[in-house]
């Protein structure tokens, strides 16, 4: 195997862990402002309901 | 407050994002190649911090499970539920790096030893799980099928993770969870900051994904609320 071969692996491996926690993050930021956008405000708090 | 963030989640994500960057340049850059293994030892920075962490939201989904079933508590059923998702992130980054670590070093991008066959079925168990809260029922009904599954889940974790000290495996054992690592310096360094930034990432993920659960939650009740007002209505029943 040649060294850009190997380099490949590795920027490809870097690259899909950067592109998936960047996506996903955002993801979980944008679906949260779309469900506290429904919730009533008096619903919007969390703590243990037990 | 019109999101999940809050002051401490953004605090925790800006220190996040600034010391991934700080891994990312460190990993790709600043480190010098392994006398063994070459370059190939930058994407190590990243995969044992992934594979190590993603065993926390696992736990926790199994965690959640055990004690709705025991306090019948939505809060940790939703925790289960975050812990599923972002656990099912995890485990999915760790067999795709893996996989390519596995390429670059062993000639092959999958081999059916203990190690990564077990990695497999967690991803789908928790794909399994996922899918398993989408289908349509009752909460309660829906809550216990799905806290069963987490704790089914949680049979694996340990196979998981002495899959290379139980078999033979083309997967090396513990590099720095020993008190003599087997790396040191500037690696170790970049190595220790892997795992911080995997692990904070992962922290501020599951706070994120437990609000949004949680205002998820509120909107069903709300919805079934609406619905059943309405069919008192239909029926002529005052509410």
């Amino acid at each position: 195997m040649t060294l850009a071969a190997a380099d490949a692996y590795i920027y490809v491996g870097w690259a899909a862990t950067g592109v998936a926690v960047v996506v996903y993050g955002i993801s979980l930021v944008q679906r949260g402002k779309r469900a506290a956008a429904q919730v009533p405000e008096g619903k919007r708090r969390w703590s243990d309901p037990s | 407050m019109t999101t999940t963030g809050s002051k401490g989640t953004r605090i925790l994500g800006g220190v996040t994002l600034v010391l991934l960057a700080v891994v990312t340049v460190y990993g790709l850059w600043l480190t010098p190649a392994d006398v063994e293994m070459g370059d190939n030892v930058r994407l190590l920075y990243i995969h044992p911090p992934i594979a190590t962490a993603m065993f926390i939201p696992v736990v926790l989904t199994a965690v959640g499970s055990l004690l709705w079933l025991v306090k019948k508590s939505v809060w940790w059923d939703l925790v289960a539920l975050a812990g599923a998702e972002i656990g099912a992130v995890l485990v999915g980054l760790c067999l795709v790096t893996g996989s390519l670590w596995g390429r670059a070093t062993w000639g092959t991008y999958w081999d059916w030893d203990p190690l990564l066959t077990s990695t497999a079925l967690l991803f789908l168990m928790l794909l399994g799980y996922l899918a398993l809260r989408r289908v349509p029922a009752e909460p309660e009904v829906r809550n216990r099928r799905s806290a069963v599954v987490g704790l089914a889940i949680a049979v694996n974790v340990p196979i998981v993770h002495f899959a290379v000290d139980w078999w033979r495996s083309l997967h090396q054992t513990a590099t720095v969870s020993t008190l003599d690592p087997k790396i040191d310096g500037i690696q170790l360094l970049t190595f220790a900051l892997g795992f911080l930034a995997v692990l904070l990432a992962t922290a501020w993920a599951m706070i994120h994904r437990f609000r949004l659960a949680w205002l998820e939650d509120q909107l069903e009740a709300t919805f079934l609320e609406t619905a059943v007002a309405e069919r008192r209505l239909e029926a002529g029943v005052s509410p």
